[in-house]
């Protein structure tokens, strides 16, 4: 599903990424771990094509696509969804309405009609419930006010909603509590599925016990160091980042 | 020989000749004719505003009219009847009074599910007092003075004493013609002690016509009344709109006006507007649309002259294009207005590289115990707003609108009739899908 090959990123002329080689398959959830500054929430934007991300050398390919080609919201259409770290606030603009409006661009892209409003209206309700997102919080403008957990709350129902068939998760646990934590990690659970890849960000191996991963990646000064099963969480959690000696501040 | 020569140019020239032209066949008797002579020979000794005159320095009319039009004869019908088509408040409940090319139009109108309200023909009034606007003739605007001059009608609205009409109004001003031409209405709007009312002020005309409008508008709100106003300037793409306010608020009076300004090539609104009685509220608040090459100028004064009133201002700009806008709002606590607590903030969005905006807010205060604040601010739609509402499936122009719409929607926010806010909503999405091009 998605074959990242030799990514070279840098930004403002510093280079972050130094040859990432990462293969993902449907069905499969890869965690990537790594000390801060390594690079992770680079390969984050990247994948999701935000601005101000040169990719230098390398390529990414996404449904058998050259995903660098394309716009934000091609990507998403695509099936791409990255879930913030740091969620944006966007006053003025209504939950609900951007709700709808991504889902229907979202479907128009894909092909199908609009969604009604009362079926928009049931499915929002029934996803939101799952992830405890308040009617409340949806009438708000986006994020506006939310905490912390609000906010990751909030992505993860937006994932949900959305549909995605790569799910990138940029440390969704940062700024949560056990019980938000538990809460978001059976929201994600709940997706996995045969034909839905899921790449789950971290610093710290806590969410992985919720979320299990097929693969771990360690991530460090802009390359994967080492990449193992589920059990090389376990080993960084014991040991720290110290042997990925050098790693950028 | 230091006398200064004023020497007039082609179109105060144009307006002269036109001035002379009209004036025995515009309404109202001796006494109104000699105002109109008087203010048309005050608006010749000092002639069109220009950049040197600080209140006009942002629409330097000099240099931006280039023609004057001749007054309008009597409604097109055939315009009229296609302007009907294209309502931008179809569907929304309310009463009519209509005035196209500067006239009432009794037999358009229909007034009669609002209880407690009178409307008299302005030009009717005229043939009594001669000012009929309470003492307007006085400013010293050069615009206002050609509106006294050419003034060919209008309407005089009344809303009685604790009226409360269940309908909003909305005075309609429509200029009908299928050539360059000019509509100079006037219209008097006087609310009696704790009346309530909400009124829709409508300007529209037809696109590729370069008509010009030059309205005055007067309102009075008695003590207690409350006031919803939206004013909607969709007029046509070519036109000139110059539209002056004068507005007076009693002991606790309430007025909340909301502009939408979306049409018109060139158009000034200036209201001064004085918060005459203690615990008076007064609002303004504006959604701007510019675009294309189109240019737009706000210039609000307010003058608190009682304790213990308020004032708010949030005027909300959008600007596209080459085109360029401008706001100047001066705030006036006097000697004798403690406890003020007025407020002002003007907000542009630029859209392209060569949009402009100009801003110039001012206080001017002589009481000393006030709360008065003014702010101004002037960006670019948010890259990482828009990077956010891209991945999640959203285009780029279609990101833009919502939070664009997000931009105008605080100031559409503080109506209270939400039929009407929605309308207006309307309003601003249309003009966001089909915004005017600059000509290269």
């Amino acid at each position: 599903m998605l074959e990242i090959s030799n990514l070279h990123v840098s930004v403002d002329g510093r280079q972050i990424l130094r040859g990432i080689d990462l293969n993902l398959a449907a069905g499969e959830v890869h965690a990537i771990m790594g000390p801060n500054g390594s690079g992770k929430s680079t390969l984050a934007y990247v994948l999701a094509g935000r601005e101000g991300y040169d990719v230098t050398d390398g390529s990414i390919t996404f449904k058998g696509e050259d995903l660098l080609e394309k716009e934000p919201d091609e990507r998403a259409a695509d099936g791409l969804f990255l879930a913030f770290q740091y969620p944006i606030e966007i006053p003025g603009v209504a939950g609900m309405t951007f709700l709808k409006a991504a889902l229907n661009a979202i479907r128009k892209k894909r092909g199908l009609e609009e969604i009604s409003t009362p079926d928009f209206v049931r499915k929002t309700r029934e996803v939101a419930e799952r992830l405890e997102v308040t009617q409340e919080m949806l009438r708000r403008p986006l994020n506006v006010g939310f905490s912390g957990g609000e906010k990751k709350r909030n992505e993860i129902m937006q994932m949900a909603l959305l549909e995605p068939s790569l799910c990138v998760m940029d440390e969704t646990d940062s700024g949560l509590d056990i019980d938000a934590l538990r809460v978001v990690a059976k929201g994600v659970n709940q997706m996995r599925s045969g034909d839905r890849g899921i790449i789950v960000i971290t610093h710290y191996q806590r969410l992985l016990n919720h979320i299990v991963p097929d693969f771990v990646h360690v991530l460090s000064q802009g390359r994967i160091a080492r990449s193992g099963g589920k059990e090389l969480a376990l080993e960084l959690e014991e040991r720290g980042y110290g042997e990925f000696a050098g790693e950028a501040a | 020989m230091n006398e200064q020569v004023n020497i007039r140019s082609t179109v105060e020239d144009a307006l002269a000749a036109a001035f002379a032209d009209a004036r025995a066949a515009l309404p109202g008797g001796p006494a109104t004719r000699a105002w109109r002579d008087a203010a048309f020979a005050s608006f010749d000794a000092s002639g069109l505003p220009h950049r040197r005159i600080e209140a006009w320095k942002y629409t330097d009319l000099r240099r931006l009219m280039r023609v004057a039009a001749p007054p309008a004869d009597l409604a097109d019908p055939q315009v009229l009847a296609s302007l009907s088509q294209t309502d931008p408040l179809a569907g929304l409940e309310r009463a009519r009074i209509v005035l196209a090319n500067g006239r009432y139009l009794r037999d358009l109108s229909d007034v009669s599910g609002a209880d407690g309200l009178t409307v008299e023909d302005f030009a009717d009034a005229l043939g009594g007092e001669p000012d009929g606007s309470d003492g307007l003739a006085d400013d010293g605007d050069p615009l206002v003075k050609l509106n006294t001059a050419f003034v060919q009608g209008g309407v005089v609205v009344t809303l009685a004493p604790d009226a409360d009409p269940v309908l909003p109004v909305e005075i309609v001003h429509l200029t009908a013609v299928d050539k360059p031409a000019a509509a100079t209405p006037r219209v008097i709007v006087r609310l009696g002690e704790n009346a309530r009312g909400r009124i829709i002020e409508t300007y529209r005309g037809p696109d590729g016509v370069a008509y010009q409008v030059n309205a005055l508008t007067a309102l009075d709100l008695g003590a207690g009344a409350r006031l919803e106003w939206s004013r909607i300037q969709a007029e046509g793409d070519l036109s000139q709109h110059i539209s002056s306010f004068f507005g007076r608020l009693d002991r606790d009076a309430a007025l909340n006006h909301l502009a939408v300004n979306g049409g018109a090539a060139l158009w000034r609104w200036q209201g001064r507007v004085v918060v005459a009685g203690e615990g008076a509220d007064a609002v303004f608040s504006a959604a701007t649309l510019l675009g294309g090459d189109n240019h737009g100028d706000t210039k609000l004064t307010v003058t608190h002259t009682a304790g213990h009133s308020t004032s708010r201002e949030l005027f909300k700009s959008v600007v596209d294009g080459r085109a360029q806008g401008a706001f100047q709002g001066l705030i006036e606590v006097g000697r004798d207005a403690q406890k003020t607590d007025a407020r002002m903030m003007s907000q542009a969005l630029l859209l392209s590289d060569e949009a402009q905006f100009a801003s110039k807010p001012e206080l001017e205060i002589f009481a000393d115990d006030v709360q008065c604040g003014h702010g101004s601010t002037t960006g670019q739609l948010d890259e990482a707003h828009l990077f956010y509402l891209m991945s999640r499936g959203i285009p780029r122009a279609a990101a833009a609108r919502l939070l664009i719409e997000a931009f105008l929607d605080d100031a559409i926010d503080a109506l209270e009739d939400g039929a009407v806010a929605a309308a207006l909503r309307r309003i601003v999405a249309d003009w966001l899908a089909r915004k005017p091009r600059s000509s290269s």
